[in-house]
């Protein structure tokens, strides 16, 4: 008979049930207080909206190329990649204004 | 005829290990699953039938929900006498064979199982719910059942042996 109480005792001691009731009553939830949230205006549409600019299109620099630099590419012509050097080298305008700057 | 013997005992030693590893793995297992499905709020509340939920619940204190402290003083106390009862049938199960050293071995590796939730997460994962109408079960875990089915088993042999 010892020896059955000796069990009894080792499932009670081992073994880990909880109380359903603490699981339904919620117990393990921390409790927030309601009266801390602080409540936020709803959203609502700025005056004027209607009036402002629509935004230009932006070129997309990584994909824009030139046309020059595609012909150049397809014809493999000498003439046109000196064109584009040509149109590179800075005007005599532009030269004075480096000039004075430096 | 010395070696054989110790080459049996050497297998019997590793089945044992095994065994209870194996209890100890399908514990961890699914703790794992129900920790992992209620990490985004913390809790976790499933129906699968009408009878069974899996409600995750932590238990500080041993069966149905007993001495559960808050204060860590006896909290460990407890801990290390669960320890020391699972040493104790470790002791007492190398002298029994069969049926009932089976039946020791899934108590110790479902103990070995909550003891581990008890180190690690400072208390045992409880997520089995049973339930009928509005009568619930205690909320227990798969180190639950096989403790309580390895006792149920040695509580038989015993009533059995009294009979003989």
């Amino acid at each position: 008979m010892n020896k059955i109480y000796f069990l009894f005792f080792i499932a009670l001691m081992l073994s880990s049930c909880q109380s359903a009731k603490d699981a339904l009553t919620l117990k393990k939830k921390p409790s927030g207080d309601e009266f801390l949230v602080e409540k936020k205006n709803p959203l609502v549409m700025p005056p004027n909206y209607g009036k402002l600019p629509m935004p230009e299109e932006k070129k997309d620099d990584e994909n824009f190329i030139d046309e020059n630099e595609i012909q150049v590419i397809i014809t493999n012509d000498s003439n046109v990649s000196s064109k584009i050097k040509k149109s590179t080298e800075p005007t005599s305008l532009e030269k004075s204004i480096l000039e004075k700057i430096q | 005829m010395f070696e054989t013997f110790k080459l049996n005992y050497k297998k019997k030693v590793l089945f044992e290990i095994f065994f209870v590893f194996l209890i100890f793995a399908i514990d961890r297992v699914s703790k794992s699953i129900i920790l992992h499905l209620s990490k985004i709020t913390g809790e976790f509340e499933m129906t699968l039938t009408s009878y069974l939920n899996l409600s995750l619940i932590w238990n500080r204190g041993i069966a149905f929900g007993l001495f559960s402290f808050e204060t860590n003083l006896y909290y460990n106390l407890i801990s290390f006498l669960i320890g020391a009862i699972i040493l104790l049938i470790i002791i007492i199960s190398k002298k029994s064979k069969g049926v009932e050293k089976i039946s020791f071995l899934m108590i110790i590796g479902g103990a070995l199982g909550n003891l581990f939730d008890r180190f690690y997460y400072k208390s045992v994962i409880d997520f089995i719910d049973f339930s009928f109408q509005n009568f619930h079960w205690f909320i227990f875990n798969v180190s639950d059942i096989f403790i309580s089915l390895g006792v149920i088993i040695l509580i038989l042999l015993e009533f059995k042996k009294k009979n003989e």
